[in-house]
């Protein structure tokens, strides 16, 4: 079905405040290329050391060990790729490329580490409305519900942005019997 | 157009880390033991016979239930992993008994060979349910776990409990001082960062074999100001962290 979306990978980037854009210079469509590539066939095995050690985990168990992806395989030949919008957040770029297989477009989203270069974040959606933007993260449903866009999803540790309930840091209880945790 | 398969079947969902180090380690202290430390190097065959073979019996799972956690605890048990520089399977587990997170040498999830951390679910209930940051109580168990498998990738774990007999308490105190350092280098990150609850939660989780509340507490924030203060580098914090357990005298046996 039309709108149905896959992800493959669930790492989060900050959608929230991109300190700057000036990703211009990185493509990230050769990388992205052979990932692709190596999830509609497999492999080879050097292809998916563009992924983090986390993504490369997550896909060989969404995989069982095999990684590839049915759904890619089918989308059949890329003839067209394009960058439609990037962000640069601290923790590396955010890119949104427009991939065209023989059997249709597809927008992948694809992050990577600003120190490692290896990609971080990694999701598809099939292209149903609006152009996508970094700003507006990946479709709802892209993320399988372990990830809310458009709000933020923000490391575990972060405070949340609406606990008013919650004591400020400087005052909570954990404050008062460590001062010096609490500058 | 696409024709996509929705895929939540093949989405584990998972965060299943990758490994480095040599050792096991597992609790049995009173309360939460968060985990007891051997002093043997790892080999799934030891694991079998040092006595925490029950743990096998404890059932893997690879989903917290937790809606949103998965997505969001991969990117801190990235840091994590990145900054101390080991790459450990991670998964949780239905503790049996009392709530409990473990650190292990060997890689039980058969992904990698090197070492496991497993948070208990009945541990991660209790964490959440605190009414003081519990997303950063998660982390702070997590940020202790991930530094014993930093002890045994680096082998101090032998320096730390050098005999089967050893308490582990300095190795406790080690992994206390290892998660506050990264309190603090988080909280160099976001001021807001709500460090604080990282001594408060390890000293919830105090005991003989680990330390009381103070003895905890005083490890955590000994790191924090190791990485917020001195603004340490991972190696020398965790040199630094090594010499502040061995400096710490052993609780002696409650009579």
């Amino acid at each position: 079905m039309l709108g149905r979306i896959t992800t493959i990978a669930l790492t989060v980037t900050l959608l929230c405040c991109p300190w700057r854009a000036e990703a211009q210079e990185f493509d990230p469509r050769p990388a992205l290329s052979t990932l692709i590539s190596a999830f509609q066939h497999c492999g080879p095995p050097q292809a998916y050391q563009l992924l983090s050690p986390y993504l490369f985990t997550l896909v060989a168990q969404q995989t069982a060990g095999q990684g590839c992806y049915a759904p890619i395989a089918a989308a059949g030949v890329v003839t067209k790729m394009e960058v439609i919008d990037h962000a640069t957040f601290p923790a590396g770029p955010l890119y949104i490329v427009r991939v065209t297989h023989v059997a249709g477009p597809v927008d992948w989203f694809i992050g990577f580490d600003q120190i490692s270069s290896k990609v971080i974040y990694l999701t598809f959606q099939s292209v149903t409305g609006p152009t996508p933007s970094v700003a507006a993260g990946a479709d709802q449903s892209a993320n399988l519900g372990l990830v809310k866009p458009p709000k933020p999803v923000k490391p575990v540790d972060e405070p949340a942005d609406s606990k008013s309930d919650e004591p400020a840091d400087s005052k909570s209880a954990s404050c008062k019997k460590f001062p010096q945790m609490c500058p | 157009m696409i024709n996509l398969v929705n895929r939540r079947v093949v989405l584990g969902g998972l965060l299943a880390i990758i490994p480095a180090c040599a050792c096991r380690a597992f609790s049995q202290s009173a309360g939460y033991s968060g985990c007891w430390v051997g002093p043997s190097r790892g080999k799934a065959s030891d694991y079998s016979n040092s006595g925490v073979s029950d743990i096998t019996g404890e059932s893997l799972v690879f989903k917290s239930g937790v809606d949103g956690l998965e997505a969001a605890l991969i990117q801190t048990l990235d840091m994590l992993s990145s900054m101390f520089g080991v790459l450990p399977g991670f998964a949780y587990f239905r503790e049996k008994s009392e709530p409990n997170a473990k650190a292990m040498s060997f890689d039980l999830l058969k992904e990698r060979p090197d070492g496991t951390v497993l948070l208990g679910l009945k541990l991660l209930k209790e964490l959440l349910a605190l009414p003081e940051h519990p997303d950063a109580a998660v982390v702070a168990v997590c940020a202790h776990e991930f530094a014993h498998i930093v002890s045994y990738s680096n082998g101090y774990i032998s320096q730390l409990t050098p005999t089967p007999q050893s308490s582990p308490f300095r190795a406790e105190q080690f992994a206390d001082y290892m998660a506050g350092y990264f309190a603090g280098r988080r909280k160099l990150d976001r001021p807001d960062f709500p460090a604080a609850v990282f001594a408060t939660t390890t000293g919830m989780y105090g005991g003989y074999t680990h330390g009381n509340a103070e003895q905890r507490g005083n490890a955590v924030q000994e790191g924090f100001l190791c990485a917020y203060l001195r603004k340490l580098e991972p190696q020398a914090a965790i040199q630094r962290a090594l010499q502040f357990a061995l400096s710490e005298e052993v609780p002696t046996v409650p009579q």
